[in-house]
């Protein structure tokens, strides 16, 4: 039996998202403009150098979802007569809403969120979450604002500055539409340290993975990674978020320096699809160790969350923000996806690929079929998938996500042997 | 075979026949993809625009490619695709209003022998925001119909072929009107008919088809009966399966409206010819006659509209239909419940698959509802 060993420097996110939602909690308290906002994380820059608080709904539903307290935001909202088939995170977020339109007080503090000031969505590739802000709009009662995340099916290089230039159009209408909402004028040279605060943390973070992701034995796994993600999503533009950052690499790096592995004994590395099964963490964190597999990376850590550091230009950070979501891996066709990924595969000395098929995600699971078979066939690694889902555990199959996983190892091993 | 669907020489089974005798002619033909391209901008070029309708076949090797949780009617076209029986497109627009509908452009791309023509359109009804948006794609899109086909499409071409589906909507919602003051007369199966007929036929040969309709309608001898008067909403970008707009008809309801996308979604209203063709396509896709919840619309609400409808037809309820993993249509659902339990509207959700699942079960829904709407409970 494995064992692994997670980076301590990011084990203080817990805390962080617990004093989020706390400082959160008291926006309507404290009479601070604040908002909903679903899709990329395109805008927690510009938000917060308009000093407006926001709660990231996908963040609240995965939160949720890992400390096991979705279960009953989703029956909440099935009660409603949300069907099963929508997406968990969604079915979480409007099980909040409609919990707060009830007056439902005695499930807790996580359940009660404020009334929002506006709800504001930035669509990558996802169409539902403009659905899904509409519906929080028709609850809420409160204006709604959405960015289009231009997507390009040619993957040109004249398609991809015009969509810089139009996501660029679309940020402006967004920062007047701040403007007139809170009747206070933005503050460009906030936006500007907010930024330079934002491009460091995201290059520490990118940086740190794809040093780490190199590295055989892997200092750190998946697991780290996704907890990572709580680093842009509370904190992006903060010092408290670089500072995080900052200590992940310092520990990542001293590891590697001892060649000390995360895992006892990592025998397979694996590339992950899909986003994380945030209920079922422990157990598969678990199961990986037990079976010396290490997940070394997934596109939902690697190819977004501010996944482009590089093309950060302080002066210019409305273009900056838009190069973000322009480069992000939903927004690029399938042609793009199978190169990047077989890149990043064989960068990272991938043995295999594992596929979570996410049932009430779309969006993940729209190309992944094709991108399994292309990756497998060009770099010769076996890949399987199995269903499961981010944040409804009834969803998940773990019988399933046994048989695979070890059909995939054992193809892997026979392969070895030959 | 009704005797509607024998005037109009349509079958449920075979939509693309006609399409494939235009191909032979040498007539270029181009799949679109539901629900609000301007097939006119396609028509202008010459070739033949068809709108893809929803396979009848289990899907099979498509699973190869996109998963069993995709709405029923991407699922079906992929497996349409990968078993050659889109060969007869010479080429294939992808109108992206849906993450769905996009999904399925990437086995598509992989997998497919036509050119694929992709558009993504703005989810927001707001001209002052995405006029522009819009215009470049129409514009990119025009270039490429227009290199496929080998000749310039003209703005003069354009406002004759739009003239041309002005006609073929007016036809349309003249039979619509006369299904709404004499539901009796015209079964929801023949009205599928007729519309998918009008999306999947030269427009020119099936507007003369539509007024011998008209003419047979005004002058059917009828008898009014005592079925509760139903408007069916939902079912966004395909057909309702015949079996059940049957069971509906053959149980004691009977449609006399709907805003289904094979219905009056579909023809709702006209494109106006007084503006330059690309931007009275956009401000028409921005300014729908029926509130779509594919999209976000700040001065429209889906549910007050249906409540107006009901009214408007003199329903006794309203039966939703709803394509299994319909996500923009499973979201609105709580709301439209909600409003039209505060309204006193009755009304049925019905979740349809692809693949039948049980004909009796959704029976036994129906007759439970229509009693209900006899006995005056709910």
């Amino acid at each position: 039996m494995g064992t692994a060993k997670r980076l301590e420097s990011i084990s203080s996110i817990g805390q962080i998202v617990n004093e989020f939602y706390t400082e959160y909690n008291k926006s309507n308290i404290e009479r601070k403009t604040n908002c909903r906002i679903i899709g990329y994380p395109l805008p927690h820059v510009i938000l917060r150098s308009h000093d407006i608080n926001y709660m990231y709904l996908p963040s609240y539903a995965a939160t949720t979802a890992a400390r096991h307290i979705a279960e009953r935001l989703h029956q909440y909202a099935e009660e409603k007569g949300l069907l099963r088939e929508v997406c968990s995170y969604v079915r979480a977020n409007l099980g909040c809403a409609y919990a707060g339109e009830d007056g439902i007080s005695e499930l807790g503090p996580l359940y009660t969120m404020p009334k929002p000031d506006f709800i504001l969505v930035t669509e990558s590739c996802c169409s539902m979450t403009i659905n899904w802000g509409d519906a929080e709009r028709r609850i809420y009662k409160v204006p709604l604002f959405i960015t289009h995340g231009p997507f390009l099916w040619d993957d040109t290089k004249a398609d991809e500055e015009d969509a810089v230039i139009e996501m660029v159009r679309q940020l402006r209408e967004l920062i007047t539409f701040l403007e007139d909402i809170t009747h206070r004028r933005f503050d460009w040279d906030k936006y500007k340290q907010t930024m330079a605060i934002a491009k460091e943390t995201a290059k520490l973070r990118m940086e740190t993975m794809d040093i780490a992701c190199q590295t055989v034995p892997s200092p750190a796994t998946l697991f780290d990674w996704t907890a990572m993600l709580g680093v842009v999503n509370y904190t992006l533009g903060l010092p408290a978020g670089l500072d995080t950052a900052a200590r992940v690499r310092e520990e990542v790096l001293s590891r590697i320096k001892r060649r000390e592995g995360a895992l006892s004994h990592e025998k397979y590395r694996l590339y992950w699809d899909g986003i994380m099964m945030w209920p079922y963490l422990g157990k598969l964190s678990k199961k990986c160790n037990d079976l010396n597999v290490n997940l070394i990376w997934s596109r939902y850590c690697s190819l977004s969350f501010w996944q482009n550091p590089e093309l950060i230009d302080i002066d210019h950070p409305l273009e900056s923000n838009a190069r973000q979501i322009v480069n992000l891996h939903f927004n690029r066709n399938i042609d793009w996806l199978i190169n990047k990924v077989t890149e990043l595969c064989q960068r990272y000395h991938i043995d295999g690929m594992i596929t979570h098929a996410n049932l009430t995600c779309r969006t993940m699971a729209g190309p992944q079929l094709e991108l399994m078979d292309a990756v497998s066939r060009r770099l010769g690694i076996p890949a399987v998938y199995f269903e499961g889902d981010m944040a409804d555990s009834s969803l998940i199959s773990e019988s399933q996500l046994d048989t695979r996983l070890q059909a995939l190892l054992e193809t892997i091993d026979s392969r070895r042997n030959k | 075979m009704s005797e509607i669907q024998k005037k109009l020489g349509f079958s449920f089974e075979s939509p693309y026949l006609i399409a494939k005798e235009e191909k032979a002619k040498g007539r270029k033909v181009f799949g679109i993809t539901p629900m609000y391209f301007p097939h006119e901008l396609v028509h202008a070029s010459g070739a033949l625009p068809v709108i893809l309708q929803a396979s009848h076949e289990p899907v099979t090797l498509g699973y190869h490619h996109y998963f069993h949780f995709f709405c029923g009617f991407t699922r079906g076209i992929v497996d349409y695709a990968i078993k050659g029986k889109f060969d007869f497109l010479d080429a294939f627009i992808l109108s992206d209003i849906c993450f769905e509908l996009r999904h399925m452009g990437d086995p598509l791309k992989i997998i497919s022998t036509f050119p694929i023509i992709y558009i993504q359109w703005p989810l927001e009804s707001n001209e002052n925001r995405w006029m522009d948006f819009i215009l470049k794609r129409l514009r990119k899109c025009k270039l490429s119909i227009e290199k496929i086909v080998g000749n310039k499409i003209t703005d003069n071409e354009i406002t004759k072929s739009i003239i041309l589906y002005n006609q073929n909507r007016s036809l349309l919602r003249k039979i619509y009107e006369i299904r709404k003051s004499r539901p009796w007369i015209l079964s929801a199966r023949d009205m599928t008919a007729i519309v998918i007929t009008s999306m999947v036929w030269p427009v020119e040969r099936c507007n003369p088809l539509l007024r011998e309709v008209i003419s047979y309608l005004e002058n059917i001898e009828y008898t009014e009966d005592n079925r509760k008067k139903l408007l069916l909403s939902g079912h966004l970008c395909h057909e309702v399966k015949q079996s059940i707009l049957d069971v509906i008809e053959n149980e004691g309801g009977v449609v006399v409206g709907d805003d289904l996308y094979t219905g009056f979604r579909y023809y709702s209203d006209d494109i106006y010819v007084n503006d330059p063709p690309l931007e009275t396509f956009a401000r028409h896709y921005l300014n729908l006659g029926v509130p779509c919840p594919t999209r976000f619309d700040a001065n429209r609400d889906w549910a007050d509209y249906l409540i107006d409808q009901a009214a408007d037809h003199n329903a006794d309820g309203i039966v939703i239909l709803l394509a299994k993993n319909c996500e923009p249509h499973m979201i609105y659902y709580p709301y439209l419940k909600s409003k039209f339990e505060d309204a006193g509207i009755k009304h049925i959700l019905l979740q349809v698959e692809h693949e039948m699942v049980s004909i009796e079960g959704i029976r036994s829904r129906v007759q439970a509802f229509i009693e209900t709407l006899e006995m005056g409970v709910f």
